[in-house]
């Protein structure tokens, strides 16, 4: 229980890299997959869960001493629910594409383990700020882990990157595109290959790490 | 017919895990030995079918009539939370053989997406229509629901079950340690995916 | 004490989250509602142009049940008063990985007025196609039924979703013709509507009656686009045979009356082959047209139909022939006529005298005149020459005129017209083609302008001009007076003559033929004008009466030189004279019958047999044609 408190630098940042959701914990992996076939949905996703994330975080944190601990998951997921109904109604009012677009999935940000995982492993043990900053440094790092599959997947599936409309990249022609990387099999394939490059430079780490 | 037809495009074409992403978390963590693939696969295919059933039934009871489907994603998640703990507790009471099986799998499940995501298809403005073959905004009946709910739960434990069944195998084949784990399952899961849309050309 | 501060946290959060959630919704329905009534507005712009924003109004149906077709709504059209416009459609179906929502508007005859895809995620390169807007605008104007029929172009590579696609409207189809039904436009109806595209919709569209025969330059009809004081543009319907000979081709072609640059063109009909010639039906083959100059349709500088070479050139050729027509009828151009062609082969030339039918007959020689000056003397004879050509196109002619002066020279040439191989047939229709032939004697040889590649036709013209040289020597007789001696002779008791040669079949031994009348202008017999070979090929010209019961008159050798010395071969002793004329050999064809002639072989004359053998040849096909052709009745 003397464990020293982390700064909340480090809190703040924690999820950018060190425990990022997408590619360490393997947090959320339905949304991971299924709306990063384009940069614009992956950005809207990753929105929707640091809208969700903060906000939940921020209320459990307030409640967490009034919660009985019986009932407390029940009562994080109607919280958590209640500000995910309430995204999907923003969100259908403000950015309709964007919300046809995620579909289903803007629904199942209630499941995601990313959100039940920090309300139960953070937000219900430290107070408001930290929780926040938690719920914002996660949220980020989740956001740019799939928006860094969706680049990828989209560059290289449609051959451009287009975002609302207005933003368009144009760099591989159209008979070089790999369509399939756009199609559901191919979030496993690009993820799968990031994950293994990414567990490359970790190992590569350590190994220095020892020998110095 | 009309249901075979259902039950089939749930199973394969509208795959839960290789074409929706849905319960993708235990699909790559549950997957690692055949026994313990087969009894998720087993556990789930009770729970979504029966809380399907259930959500079905909720939500034009209860919501329908009360103009407050906005409050479905809650209550749902409710229904399914709830549910889950009664079947364990079911379970636990009268069948320690099945509860040693199934039990430790069951609150996996609660934040398993494909149980959300079926309640949520078969409701919701028609929302997953065109996943049982319908045209859109038509609400499929209740045995429809019912049928599509059994097909995307065996589809689910059939494609769980055969996952494990290959990572097993590759325990076997020296696999480059960057590769190891995740990213060699993902890559699995591509191999699988690919071959599970060629039955998009059968409906 | 803690299950009950269980249960009252469990309601506080939810009756607080539930409130919260009420909150938002009360918020953002209104504001949802809102964009999707301006989206389905924006949509109707494009989808049914014809509407009216001040006037018409735009109902939902509701009370129509949509059952599994996977329509999810219809807009019913109205305008101010009431009458339904048309219908838009929202439709949605799966493609091969998504659902597929499109908006297509249908008016009140049934053909589509717009198509947009609203929502698709198929996948990219193929389903996703039917995004594009390239596959939406062919459906603009084409009748419900034809897309029910799935006769529409789908996603290239992309199977599932095209069939998906076309079933789609299959259902669509039948469920407008069940629910709602349509009148189907009037064939005239359409063909307006398809003149009305070509010249716009602010003009009013009249039919026009021309000066000229439109018939003659494969025009069908003329129609004339006015805003009410001028008329602005002229709308040819245009008929031409393509490859296949059994059938045609119809098209329409609108000019710019202030400009004469096209406005547009579309073709109706073809009776053509599928894939080839009836390609010409694909509106991608007239986009070179608007905007086109008069020349350059008329040169056929279009690219015409991919794979279709026969009908591609009677196509230009049709055009070449509207060209023609639109000259003469509203641009004031002297029309290529004979009257106005002759002119210009006989400069001083006062009048022209059709005499055709006072000529024998000649196979390619539509029409003879003879020319005279203001004094009444004879300058010359213009042959109007109809042959056939060698265009890859079938059933193609040529015709021209030539002039012949009395001196025997040629005046000069030109084409009349010419359904050849376009832009060849323009250096035909050049003013100097020919003139190398002006005042060449026609028994010396000439040259025409060559034109490059056009061998066969060249050689067509120069065989004709041949034919015609011959004629002329032959047949076209220079001295009148000369026939009307020989005519006498032949029946003395006959007091005027008059061809009717055209009333019976050509023979190359007949000259001519002519009805012999008596002062009361009745018939009394006929006068054959006749040529037979001589000694040494000489030719022997000689008129031959006989009388309606059919017994032979006077035979008279009208050749002023043939003398019965001539007709000899050396040794021969003269014993019957020495005039042709006078000897009594040709009595023996005189005051008998034709029948008798050719039931009883007539002796030759010993030592001029080959000169009376080949006048007996002669004379029995006389009397056979006399029988065979029942000149006058004569069997």
């Amino acid at each position: 229980m003397a464990r020293k408190q982390k700064s909340l630098s480090d809190v703040f940042t924690a999820g950018f890299f060190k425990q990022n959701p997408v590619f360490v914990q393997f947090l959320g992996m339905c949304p991971t997959l299924a709306v990063t076939g384009s940069v614009e949905s992956a950005i809207g996703m990753g929105a929707g869960v640091i809208f969700v994330l903060v906000l939940s975080n921020l209320i459990i944190s307030l409640i967490r001493s009034a919660v009985p601990r019986e009932v407390r998951i029940p009562i994080y997921i109607v919280v958590i629910a209640s500000f995910v109904t309430m995204l999907e109604m923003l969100m259908n009012a403000f950015v309709p594409d964007l919300a046809a677009q995620l579909g289903t999935f803007l629904s199942l940000i209630v499941v995601n383990c990313l959100i039940l995982g920090r309300a139960e492993a953070f937000a219900s043990k430290n107070g408001p700020v930290r929780s926040v900053l938690d719920g914002l440094g996660m949220g980020i790092g989740f956001t740019g882990g799939i928006t860094l599959l969706a680049f990828f997947r989209e560059l290289l599936g449609k051959g451009s990157i287009t975002i609302w409309g207005d933003f368009a990249l144009n760099l591989i022609p159209s008979d070089f595109q790999i369509s399939i990387l756009v199609a559901p099999a191919g979030a496993f394939l690009v993820f799968g290959i990031l994950v293994s490059q990414i567990n490359k430079i970790k190992l590569r780490r350590a190994e220095q790490g020892e020998v110095a | 017919m009309e249901f075979i037809a259902i039950a089939f495009g749930a199973i394969f074409v509208n795959n839960v895990v290789l074409n929706q992403f849905y319960g993708l978390c235990p699909f790559l963590g549950v997957s690692t030995k055949k026994s313990s693939a087969f009894s998720m696969g087993m556990a789930v295919t009770f729970v979504i079918t029966l809380s399907t059933m259930i959500a079905y039934t909720i939500y034009n009871q209860v919501l329908v009539p009360n103009n407050i489907e906005y409050l479905s994603t809650i209550v749902f998640i409710l229904v399914i939370a709830s549910f889950v703990q009664l079947v364990e507790m079911v379970i636990k009471k009268f069948s320690s053989a099945i509860y040693s099986a199934l039990g430790v799998y069951l609150p996996l499940i609660t934040t398993n997406c494909a149980v959300l995501g079926v309640a949520i298809d078969v409701t919701v403005n028609g929302t997953g229509s065109q996943k049982l073959l319908m045209a859109s905004g038509v609400a499929p009946t209740f045995w429809q629901a019912t049928v599509y709910a059994l097909g995307i739960s065996l589809g689910y434990a059939i494609v769980i079950f055969l996952f494990s069944a290959i990572r097993e195998e590759m325990d076997a084949y020296p696999i480059k340690k960057n590769w190891q784990g995740i990213p060699i399952a993902l890559i699995t899961a591509f191999i699988m995916a690919m071959i599970f849309s060629g039955f998009g050309g059968v409906i | 004490m803690k299950p009950v501060k269980i249960v009252v946290m469990l309601l506080v959060v939810v009756l607080v989250s539930s409130v919260g959630v009420y909150f938002v919704e009360s918020i953002t329905t209104p504001i949802i509602e809102d964009r999707r009534a301006q989206e389905i507005e924006e949509a109707l712009q494009s989808i049914f142009p014809a509407i009216d924003g001040t006037t018409d109004t735009v109902t939902s149906d509701t009370d129509v049940d949509f059952g599994t077709t996977g329509i999810t709504d219809v807009l019913v059209i109205r305008d101010g008063d009431d009458n339904v416009k048309g219908y838009v459609y929202t439709m949605t179906f799966r493609g091969f990985s998504s659902e597929i929502i499109y908006l297509v508007g249908i008016d009140a005859a049934g053909a589509i007025t717009g198509y947009q895809t609203l929502q698709q995620n198929d996948t990219a390169g193929y389903g996703a196609q039917i995004a594009d807007e390239e596959n939406w605008t062919q459906f603009t104007g084409m009748s419900i039924e034809t897309a029910g029929n799935g006769d529409f172009d789908g996603l290239a590579g992309a199977t599932v979703t095209t069939n998906a696609w076309k079933s789609s409207f299959e259902t669509l189809f039948n469920f407008h013709l069940d629910t709602y039904g349509y009148t189907p436009m009037t064939d005239e109806q359409l063909l307006l509507q398809k003149k009305q595209t070509l010249v716009g919709n602010d003009l009013t569209i009249e039919s026009y009656t021309p000066d000229l025969a439109p018939g003659d330059y494969g025009i069908t009809a003329v129609d004339v686009a006015t805003d009410g004081t001028d008329n602005q543009a002229v709308i040819y319907t245009v008929e031409f045979v393509g490859y296949n000979a059994t059938g045609s081709n119809t098209y329409l072609i609108a000019f710019d009356l202030a400009t004469n640059e096209v406005l547009g063109g579309t073709a109706l009909s073809s009776d053509d082959t599928e894939g080839f010639g009836a390609l010409i039906l694909d509106n991608a083959n007239w986009a070179d047209f608007p905007g086109m100059s008069l020349e350059d349709a008329e040169d056929g500088n279009f690219d015409g139909i991919a794979g279709a070479t026969v009908t591609t050139l009677a196509w230009k050729q049709s055009l070449v022939d509207v060209g023609m027509f639109h000259r003469v009828e509203f641009l004031g151009e002297t029309p290529r006529t004979v009257e106005s062609l002759s002119e210009l082969l006989f400069p001083g030339a006062d009048r022209f005298t059709n005499v055709t039918s006072e000529k024998p007959f000649g196979t390619m020689i539509e029409g003879v005149y003879d020319v005279f000056d203001d004094l009444g003397a004879k300058l010359g004879t213009v042959y109007h020459v109809q042959t056939i050509g060698a265009s890859y196109a079938e059933l193609t002619t040529i015709e021209f005129l030539i002039g012949i002066d009395t001196a025997d020279n040629f005046t000069g040439f030109y084409m009349l017209d010419d359904s050849e191989t376009p832009g060849r047939a323009d250096a035909f229709y050049a003013d100097d083609y020919g003139d190398t032939i002006e005042g060449v004697a026609i028994t010396d040889d000439y040259e025409l302008d060559a034109v490059g590649g056009s061998t066969i036709t060249y050689n067509v013209i120069t065989a004709a001009i041949d034919e015609v040289v011959h004629y002329h020597q032959t047949k076209y007789i220079l001295l009148p007076e000369r026939i009307m001696d020989a005519l006498a002779e032949a029946y003395p008791g006959a007091v005027s003559f008059e061809s009717v040669y055209s009333d019976y079949d050509f023979d190359a031994t007949i000259n001519n033929l002519y009805a012999a009348k008596d002062g009361s202008d009745a018939v009394i017999g006929y006068v054959y004008y006749a040529t037979a070979t001589g000694y040494s090929g000489n030719i022997i010209e000689f008129m031959w009466g006989v009388d309606n019961s059919g017994v032979a008159q006077q035979l008279y050798i009208m050749n002023d030189t043939q003398s019965w010395d001539d007709a000899t071969y050396a040794g021969y002793d003269g014993a019957f004279g020495t005039d042709f004329n006078t000897s009594t050999w040709l009595d023996l064809f005189e005051g008998v019958t034709f029948q008798s002639i050719l039931d009883t072989e007539v002796i030759d004359a010993a030592g001029v047999s080959t000169t009376t053998g080949g006048m007996k040849v002669s004379l029995e096909r006389i009397a056979q044609y006399h029988a065979d052709q029942n000149v006058g009745g004569a069997s």
